[in-house]
């Protein structure tokens, strides 16, 4: 009898434990919803801010934070053509070899102090990235005309506009610096929000610079939050806990396309992924690429279907580049280019011409020994969740055509590491000098990169002449020329040119996309909720 | 008492000597040459052979072991465990940062524990071989048996995917906190359900029991004033194991939820190889279980001076 | 106890009987892969992504087309494989070492036993974590940071059964009798722990099924393309919003071996080692 009494207690307790529970859970995210402030857009992206001063390259999604605390002096517009920013005009007297910049009056600094020539020239003093880079060493000098001209006196002619388009150069103000030019610490642009707090690895919150010059931005807010996988965005998305996400997979796409209350949007961007061959070898012949060979290079780039890519893996959000080295939202990309197809006959057929031979297994063999080959890339998915897929797909293309690959998904510092030695056959990225529309990217297989693994002396004769112009039809024709080399001598087979997609709750009103990646324009965006 | 207090501490101090030379050894195991990594980090790839020398003569990479190792004890002691090689932040800011969301996660995780597994496991106890305890033992036995990355995932999937009524990743307010201490303490209420059961069936064998039930005291009474205190007793001893279970638990629920705890630091370190990092997340977690386990068994000897539980010291 | 006495007990717990049925027929499932499907788990079909259980895919297909049910079967290999390895290369290690340790005492069993209380310092799967991250990713380098973290809490279990029996009337007999110490270990040291380190052994083999995958599944398993089930759920998880399929069936796979070692060793426990405490099975 007594135990029964018991046994009704425990059920009791239970019960009643489990209510709790239940309530909880139902209860709980309804109130702390409503602890969302009205006007302020949250944004999951996929990256950390790795820094917030000129010394280091911002990284991944920290750019699109960047892009909204600092200006650069020459912004770009939906369609990529340059339009005045910190600078309301320039020109250059003498066909590229000096450049006058007129900068903007009446800009201040988040510290209310005042943007003039001396900000610029502090901007592109020798301690800060860009010139450190080697990307800006052209720049001889800088000198202020006035409070608000500045005069960038190159060592040779060039087309320096398009460099200072590029977010990650931007305009800092001089009170950043301490007097040896290091970092005091403060984040201090001209952008239409200012730094509140950035919490590592978790969330930047970004208010509104009321003294903003331009036109006023209608949000108080803007929070960032990292959120480095990409399905994790969709769900806080379809979850409302954050208002708009970058870089969803593209296998979501339709499906968030599909969700009531989501918007997507995309377009195709100037980046394009691509397999960089090391065709030189090793420095220390540790390991020797088959990829030296031309024709194994020309039997990759037939054996990859891109088109498939496209279609079955990216659900069409892209475009397939089939070796073309340029997206056609590039300036001179050329249209006629002639391009690969995926066809495994003409791929055997180059493999033959070196005496590869397929055997039994589906492999191919010379002299006994199998063909193997690595495959590197970064496992830290900072570029896009397709890396991984798409480095997937590729093996198993290239496994069908014979050729044994091992894939090696590395962190970006052993990436680095290995690609420095020599150590890997092929590496896939994307982008890589890669701003605005300006197509300086063949400086990628320029023999005297860091990151070229290809020496050709015609080739390298081509990209320091079309760097060392600034008339548009001089560049054209080496522009078109270089397109045509890449094709040739394939230092790297293009795969895909990148959609980028932003997917947003429709309380988020006027949001219009542009074409650069590392651009986030929030420019009369507004939460409605 | 003092004895044993003694001998448990020197043991302490023993094992934390330890857990540097292991967390120190293994670094120092770690493939490839720190001082490329660490030059690398600060120049960038296009690196001199000069810097990477520079480096190791700052760093002292070509020091023998020991003084290394004295130096990086010497730096230990003021709290400072270096820079990490890929943010440049102070390992030790950093994982202050983290340690306070590994609490909350762990605490909160614990009352899901004790709130579900005393009832159950006393009724378990209470019901010995009858259905109520098969049921509650085969349930904590699967409770026990889920991958906790598995029924993370099937939690975001339901309550975060299918429900949306949950957030799934990250800290926020008290919804972030939800399923990743239910991830985590459903996994450690079932195996202490169990322990509480036979905890519970040891003290109702108990002679004084008997003599209560003699004297006519119903089971509720006789459970809330002898039963309950002496049978958690036993389970408090494993508190130790419990937070060793709650600080391997945390490392793969705060990466599936994104929660930004020491756990999820240390994943991440170790995906970018960031050396420095790890090493500071291996030792606070393994001084931290070593002094809680040492702290356990001397506060137990306190409460209990009849059971030395410890076979080998 | 008694082979006989065993068996019939054995056989009169549904338990037991259910647990080891599941296991056998897991195990049948995983070992004749070939014989159950004809899909190729590395078989990559681009044209059918992703696509929903139906009569030509049994759990329909992955990311890259492949057989999602052809991939858990061979997974299953792959993960069974690491388990037993590290299990019973920890069990060799650890038991050895215990009962040298236990056997002999002295300095030897000093510096041992300071050793394994350094290693049981971390939580388990934070040392193989950190080992294995540091070896980097791969078959081999999992099993090694698994048993090389596995190992002391055999030595813990069976040095302390050691100890026990060491004071018994017949090993002192024995002893003073001059046989030899191995051949006393032999006779009648081991057969007294190991029922004790089964129970133990059985509850582990879930423990590192566990452990194993749960390391895959943050990466520093097995590569891709090969299928293990562990990895096969960290892939899965991009697309746990439109094919949660990906995520639940390698999963329930590793619960349901997980399930039926634990209730088979839950069992074990019971018949042989009545009088262990709880923990030590549990969390061992």
């Amino acid at each position: 009898m007594e135990r029964m009494k018991l046994d009704r207690k425990i059920v009791a307790i239970v019960a009643v434990a489990a209510v709790v529970v239940l309530i909880t859970v139902a209860v709980l995210p309804g109130l702390l919803n409503s602890a969302e402030e009205d006007n302020e857009l949250r944004i999951a992206i996929s990256s950390d801010v790795n820094s917030w001063y000129l010394t280091a390259f911002p990284d991944g999604d920290a750019r699109y934070v960047w892009a909204q605390v600092f200006e650069t002096l020459i912004r770009l517009d939906t369609n990529l053509d340059m339009v005045p920013g910190l600078a309301e005009s320039w020109y250059s007297p003498d066909n590229g070899l000096t450049w006058i910049f007129n900068l903007t009056q009446g800009v201040e600094f988040h510290d209310g102090s005042d943007f003039n020539a001396s900000a610029v020239i502090f901007s592109y003093s020798d301690l800060l990235s860009a010139k450190q880079w080697g990307i800006l060493s052209k720049i001889n000098s800088t000198v202020a005309l006035s409070d608000h001209t500045v005069q960038f006196n190159m060592k040779s002619a060039m087309a320096l506009p398009y460099y200072l388009t590029h977010v990650a150069w931007p305009i800092l103000s001089p009170n950043a610096a301490n007097a040896d030019g290091s970092w005091n610490g403060q984040v201090i642009g001209t952008g239409p929000f200012k730094l509140e707090e950035h919490v590592t690895d978790q969330e930047i919150r970004l208010v509104r610079n009321e003294g903003y010059w331009g036109e006023a931005p209608v949000l108080e807010r803007v929070t960032f939050k990292v959120v480095k996988d990409a399905t994790t965005r969709v769900m806080a998305l379809k979850a409302g806990d954050v208002d708009m996400i970058l870089k969803p997979s593209e296998s979501d796409v339709d499906d968030l396309d599909d969700t009531d209350g989501i918007g997507v949007q995309t377009k195709l961007t100037t980046f394009t992924d691509f397999l960089q061959f090391n065709t030189k070898g090793d420095a220390h012949n540790l390991t020797t690429s088959p990829f030296q060979d031309l024709n194994v290079r020309k039997a990759v780039a037939y054996a990859i279907d891109t088109e498939a890519l496209v279609e079955d893996l990216l659900y069409g959000y892209g475009e397939a580049a089939r070796g073309r080295p340029y997206s056609p939202c590039m300036m001179f990309s050329d249209p006629g280019l002639p391009l690969y197809s995926a066809d495994l006959d003409t791929s055997n057929w180059y493999m033959e011409q070196s005496g590869w031979e397929k055997e039994d297994d589906g492999y191919y063999y010379k002299n006994g020994t199998r063909f193997q080959a690595t495959l590197m890339l970064s496992n830290e998915d900072a570029w896009g969740p397709r890396f991984n897929i798409m480095a997937d797909a590729i093996q198993a293309m290239l496994g069908e055509a014979g050729m044994d690959i091992e894939l090696v998904k590395v962190p970006t510092t052993t990436c680095n590491a290995k690609e420095a030695s020599g150590d890997f056959s092929m590496i896939m990225r994307t982008g890589y000098f890669v701003w605005g529309a300006y197509p300086r990217h063949f400086l990628v297989h320029f023999q005297f990169n860091v990151y070229s693994h290809y020496a050709n002396a015609s080739y390298n004769a081509l990209v320091t002449a079309s760097d060392a112009t600034n008339d548009l039809e001089v560049m054209e024709e080496k522009y078109l020329a270089l397109q045509q080399a890449v094709i040739d001598g394939l230092p790297a087979f293009y795969l895909v040119h990148e959609y980028k997609i932003v997917a947003y709750r429709d309380w988020v009103k006027g949001y219009h996309m542009t074409a650069e990646d590392p651009w986030l324009n929030l420019n009369g965006v507004s939460v409605e909720r | 008492m003092i004895a044993y207090a003694l001998k448990r501490l020197v043991l302490l101090g023993f094992i934390l000597f330890g857990i540097t030379l292991l967390t120190f050894g293994l670094m120092h195991m770690a493939p490839g040459d720190p001082a490329f990594t660490i030059a690398e980090g600060r120049y960038g790839t296009d690196l001199t052979p000069e810097q990477v020398e520079q480096v190791r003569a700052e760093e002292g990479f070509d020091d023998g072991w020991w003084v290394q190792y004295q130096k990086w004890v010497s730096h230990l002691l003021e709290l400072d465990m270096g820079r990490s090689l890929v943010t440049y932040k102070s390992v030790t800011s950093e994982i202050a940062a983290r340690i306070p969301y590994t609490f909350v996660l762990a605490f909160t995780a614990s009352i899901i524990t004790f709130a579900t597994s005393i009832p159950l496991g006393i009724a378990s106890a209470v019901r010995k071989g009858r259905r109520q305890d098969v049921a509650v033992r085969v349930l904590s036995l699967v409770a026990a048996s889920m991958p906790n990355f598995w029924l993370g995932l099937l939690l975001i999937w339901v309550f975060a995917v299918v429900l949306g009524v949950l957030p799934s990743f990250g800290a926020g307010g008290v919804a972030h906190l939800i399923l990743p201490a239910f991830t985590l303490g459903i996994s450690m209420a079932a195996i202490n359900t169990r322990l509480v059961r036979s905890a519970m069936i040891e003290v109702l064998s108990q002679e004084y029991i008997a003599t209560a039930r003699m004297k006519g005291l119903d089971d509720w009474t006789i459970i809330s004033r002898h039963g309950l205190k002496n049978a958690l007793l036993p389970v408090l001893t494993f508190a130790g194991l419990q937070l060793g279970f709650l600080l391997g638990g945390a490392v793969v629920v705060e990466t599936v939820f994104s929660w930004p705890g020491i756990g999820k630091l240390l994943v991440d370190s170790i995906m970018v190889k960031d050396f420095s990092m790890i090493q500071g997340c291996v030792l606070v977690i393994g001084a931290t279980f070593a002094i809680v386990n040492i702290g356990v068994d001397l506060a137990y000897a306190a409460i209990d001076p009849r059971i030395r539980w410890d076979v080998d010291a | 106890m008694h082979d006989r006495k065993l068996k019939k007990r054995f056989l009169g717990s549904p338990t037991a009987l259910v647990a080891s049925g599941m296991l056998m027929v897991m195990a049948f499932m995983v070992m004749a892969a070939p014989l159950i499907t004809s899909y190729d788990p590395l078989d990559v079909d681009l044209k059918d992504r992703l696509s929903l259980p139906g009569p030509e895919h049994l759990l329909g297909t992955d990311e890259l087309g492949r057989d999602l049910f052809a991939r858990v079967l061979y997974g299953g290999q792959n993960t069974l494989l690491i388990a037993l390895t590290v299990a019973f290369m920890a069990f060799a290690i650890g038991t050895t070492m215990g009962l040298l340790s236990g056997y002999y005492g002295g300095v030897l069993d000093m510096t041992l036993m300071r050793f394994v209380d350094i290693m049981l310092a971390f939580p388990h799967i934070i040392l193989a974590l950190v080992i294995a991250g540091l070896m980097g990713p791969g078959l081999e380098n999992l099993i090694l940071a698994l048993t090389l973290t596995h190992w002391p809490a055999y030595v813990r279990m069976a040095r302390s059964g050691t100890l026990q029996v060491k004071e018994m009337t017949f090993v002192e007999a024995a002893r003073s009798m001059r046989f030899s110490n191995l051949w006393i270990i032999r006779r009648h040291v081991l057969p007294n722990v190991s029922d004790s380190l089964m129970v133990m052994l059985a509850m582990d083999l879930a423990n590192v099924i566990i452990i194993a995958s749960a390391l895959s599944f943050l990466g520093l398993g097995i590569q891709p393309p090969t299928p293990e089930w562990g990895s096969m759920l960290r892939a899965g998880v991009p697309y746990l919003t439109t094919s949660p399929l990906l995520t639940f069936v390698p999963g329930a796979f590793i619960f349901l071996t997980v399930v039926s070692i634990n209730l088979l060793g839950d069992w074990l426990r019971d018949v042989l080692d009545p009088h262990s405490h709880e923990i030590e099975a549990v969390v061992a």
